[in-house]
């Protein structure tokens, strides 16, 4: 599928749950060294947030999460949530420790990479340091 | 049999019941740990010493109705206070409000989910506290006859519900409380409180500038209207059958805002505060499926206000398609279903739009359609979208309606209002729909089931029951992939097209029935029951019932002839061996009685047909024979073989029809197109 490798990135659609009237917008999501990279760029927006995979207690995400924001936003297998899987148009929802508007919600039009997504958080969670 | 083995036996039955009563338990565990749905609903409208405000009952009533018909809350999980309630301790009086609701928080458990809607006036005294207003509130002495939103936010937070959505609906716009009141309170305000509690989403109808305001015509508040809606199944964008929470909210923001700008004087932006750190997205309903015809009607009453909103004066109707053309190549087919919803959707919009704007003649689009050569590709070309405008003078936006993902009953059912000049999105709406046995038959197939497959089916623990239409709908799923029943020599309803008294005989394609019949021809339909029992059929000709039908308009009844119908609803003929075993149905039936009328059936122009003429067009060049057995209770009429044009037609015993036994479609086409 054109443009949709985990290595170029996967072509998504994204939108923001606290700010329905932006729509849907297009976007890619990718990994760069030990982090999830959520990129869109189009008339009138652009953006590109990194998130990074946090491993441990929630009070010291809590605690981290305004330390590690030069970083990318720090995000943990709780603040991943899926929805739409009995679907064609599954949706990954990152809801990490951040305020609401910062949220995110990915939208996929296949499973196929619905999974190549879930693979690649799958990788940044389990990849050994220095990956 | 030796004792031992006895004994062995009798073990293992034993660890037999024991396995299954530990599955029973583990259904029933997994079942408990889904959670339940609870909702508590108050709405105060004739204040005691406030402004009155309208439409809050009426704001309660229909969200209650939604969530427990639409949504599957149990009657039992549901607290309406309202004014209207005999019983004082259900009025939203300050007293009944601090004794209920503590107690009814109480009852939600860990793995549940609650809503609390509120829809009323909120207060702020001297202090900076805030209040809700009860039925008995004194805004002069807020302390002894308000409740403390402080208190309301402690009951919240105790309730152990895993997720809890406040809905605040105050501070109405034109409640003659002065806009300039620095007492009264937005939703927004109300809702800032609860917005540090873990599991709490609150959704505040207003910003802390904005009213909300009044749809008048939907005799409901604006926010509410929406809020409703999205809970009948219109927010449910990824057709999961659940509506989260950001679903709900991004669902209620476009269209309040969307409407606010379209119809009010001022605007009105609902708001969600939510705690950060809430990790997942909450389920707000879990969707039933509906009636056909109630998704039919819904998705007309949301289009119609969507084209109403644009002011738009005219609206084309496509028949509906399935979603992609891969469906169509997996053999996604739904037949005449589709027709069928194009033709109920113009039809409720014609109702909808009177004195606002007009339905297209589907008739005239079909024409226009055939003309310009338009293709399904077409729809995204505005270029073609123009030219159809043009060619059916002018029609400014267009219904496109899918039907996809059928399994079994259900079917989801999409319908998008696209706009010729620009190509945009004017609105869209939609829902699950289940499908009756009746409308599996609108799917074209021929299926006949046998007395096996009418037996219901057992299920094993831990596995989901299945209903009864469910499993005969899989059974008739299973049935139609093979061949046409009428090939079957053992068929017990064999069904023949006679032509001047000899049978004519057709040819079979897969599940597919054809004869051919020549512009002119007089034929009749004869059925034979070989079950040497009782049987109900209907017989439908073009969609249209060959028994009288009787209706009701402004109160005058009167008796319509080859009537319109939907299988499902279509008088029955009765088809008692004792009388005969072979039917003749020779035409539409006009009089019933010993004296019985009927009109022959003779081939003419689909465009001169009867059902034509009453402008049903979905259906013509089809006749459809379903069988059921009898159920008692009803009324059912019979009609004997005779010669005569004037034929005795009997009027037979009260019953109706119950399980379906069997359906055959068979196609009639023009002799010369059928050769060929």
């Amino acid at each position: 599928m054109e443009g949709s490798s985990p290595d170029c990135g996967i072509h998504v659609e994204l939108s923001f749950p606290d700010e329905p009237e932006v729509g849907r917008i297009a976007g890619i999501v990718r990994r760069s060294g030990r982090r999830l990279v959520v990129s869109a760029s189009g008339p009138g927006y652009w953006f590109d947030r990194r998130y990074v995979p946090f491993r441990g207690r929630r009070w010291l995400q809590y605690l981290l999460t305004p330390l590690a924001a030069p970083l990318g936003v720090l995000f943990s297998q709780r603040d991943l949530c899926w929805s739409g899987m009995e679907t064609d148009t599954p949706c990954l929802h990152l809801r990490p420790l951040v305020p609401p508007d910062f949220w995110l919600n990915v939208h996929f039009r296949s499973h196929e990479e619905a999974d190549q997504t879930a693979s690649l958080v799958a990788s940044l969670f389990g990849a050994p340091p220095g990956d | 049999m030796k004792s031992t083995q006895r004994f062995f036996l009798a073990a293992a039955c034993v660890l037999g019941a024991c396995c299954w009563g530990a599955a029973l338990r583990a259904a029933d565990a997994d079942a408990a740990k889904q959670g339940r749905q609870w909702a508590l609903l108050i709405g105060v409208e004739k204040y005691h010493r406030v402004p009155p405000l309208v439409h809050t009952i009426n704001d309660v009533r229909q969200l209650g109705n939604t969530l427990r018909t639409r949504d599957g809350y149990p009657e039992d999980c549901i607290l309406e206070m309202l004014e209207t309630a005999p019983n004082p301790r259900f009025q939203p009086l300050k007293a009944s409000i601090e004794a209920e609701l503590p107690t009814f928080l109480k009852q939600p458990g860990p793995e549940d989910t609650i809503l609390v809607y509120f829809t009323g006036h909120g207060f702020r005294d001297a202090n900076g506290k805030m209040y809700l207003a009860p039925l008995d509130c004194n805004p002069d002495d807020l302390v002894k006859t308000g409740i403390a939103v402080e208190w309301f936010r402690q009951q919240i937070a105790d309730c152990k519900a895993k997720f809890k959505l406040l809905i605040l609906d105050s501070c109405h716009a034109g409640s003659e409380k002065g806009e300039g009141d620095e007492k009264s309170l937005v939703a927004k305000d109300l809702g800032e409180p609860f917005k540090d509690i873990e599991g709490v989403v609150t959704l505040a109808s207003s910003t802390a500038k904005e009213k909300s305001q009044i749809w008048e015509q939907k005799q409901q508040s604006l926010f509410s209207y929406w809020l409703n809606q999205a809970l009948r199944g219109h927010a449910d964008e990824n057709s999961d059958g659940k509506i989260d929470i950001d679903e709900l909210y991004k669902y209620v923001y476009r269209n309040v805002t969307r409407t606010a700008k379209a119809r009010h004087p001022l605007p009105q932006t609902p708001v969600r505060i939510v705690r950060s750190g809430t990790p997942d997205v909450p389920t707000v309903a879990s969707l039933r499926p509906l009636t056909l015809r109630q998704v039919i009607t819904d998705t007309a009453e949301q289009l119609a206000d969507a084209v109403e909103e644009r002011k738009l004066n005219k609206v084309g109707v496509l028949e509906f398609i399935n979603d992609t053309k891969l469906g169509e190549l997996l053999g996604a087919d739904f037949g005449l279903l589709g027709r069928y919803c194009a033709e109920e959707l113009e039809r409720r919009l014609t109702d909808q739009g009177e004195g606002k704007f007009s339905v297209v003649d589907r008739r005239r689009l079909q024409t226009v359609l055939k003309e310009q050569g338009f293709k399904l590709d077409d729809v995204g070309s505005s270029e073609a979208l123009k030219q159809l405008s043009t060619k059916a003078d002018g029609m400014p936006v267009i219904a496109l309606g899918t039907l996809r993902n059928r399994a079994g009953r259900t079917v989801n059912i999409q319908c998008k209002l696209v706009r010729t000049d620009s190509d945009d999105l004017a609105g869209s709406a939609g829902g699950a729909a289940v499908l009756n046995e009746s409308e599996w038959a609108m799917l074209g197939r021929s299926a006949a089931l046998t007395a096996q497959d009418l037996r219901p089916e057992v299920t094993r623990p831990g596995q989901k029951p299945v209903s009864r239409e469910q499993q005969l709908i899989k059974k008739l799923d299973e049935k139609s992939e093979g061949a046409h029943p009428l090939l079957d020599p053992n068929f017990s309803f064999p069904v023949k097209i006679m032509v001047s008294g000899k049978e004519r005989k057709g040819a079979f394609r897969g599940n597919d029935y054809f004869v051919s019949l020549r512009k002119g021809e007089v034929y009749e339909i004869w059925i034979e029951n070989r079950t040497k029992q009782t049987v109900m059929m209907r017989l439908l000709v073009d969609g249209l019932n060959t028994l009288p039908e009787k209706e009701t308009t402004k109160g005058v009844q009167s008796v319509v002839i080859g009537k319109r119908v939907n299988l499902d609803e279509a008088k029955a003929w009765e088809l008692d061996p004792e009388y005969a075993t072979l039917y003749a149905v020779r035409g539409f039936v006009t009089e019933l009685g010993p004296q019985g009328k009927l009109r022959e059936f003779v081939v003419v122009d689909a465009d001169q047909s009867l059902a034509a003429r009453q402008k049903f067009t979905d259906q013509i060049g089809l006749i459809t024979a379903a069988f059921y057995a009898p159920a008692t209770g009803s009324r059912g009429i019979g009609t004997g073989l005779g010669k005569e044009r004037n034929e005795e037609i009997l009027k037979a015993k009260e019953s109706r029809c119950g399980n379906l036994l069997a359906v055959v479609h068979i196609r009639y086409v023009d002799a010369d197109v059928g050769e060929r």
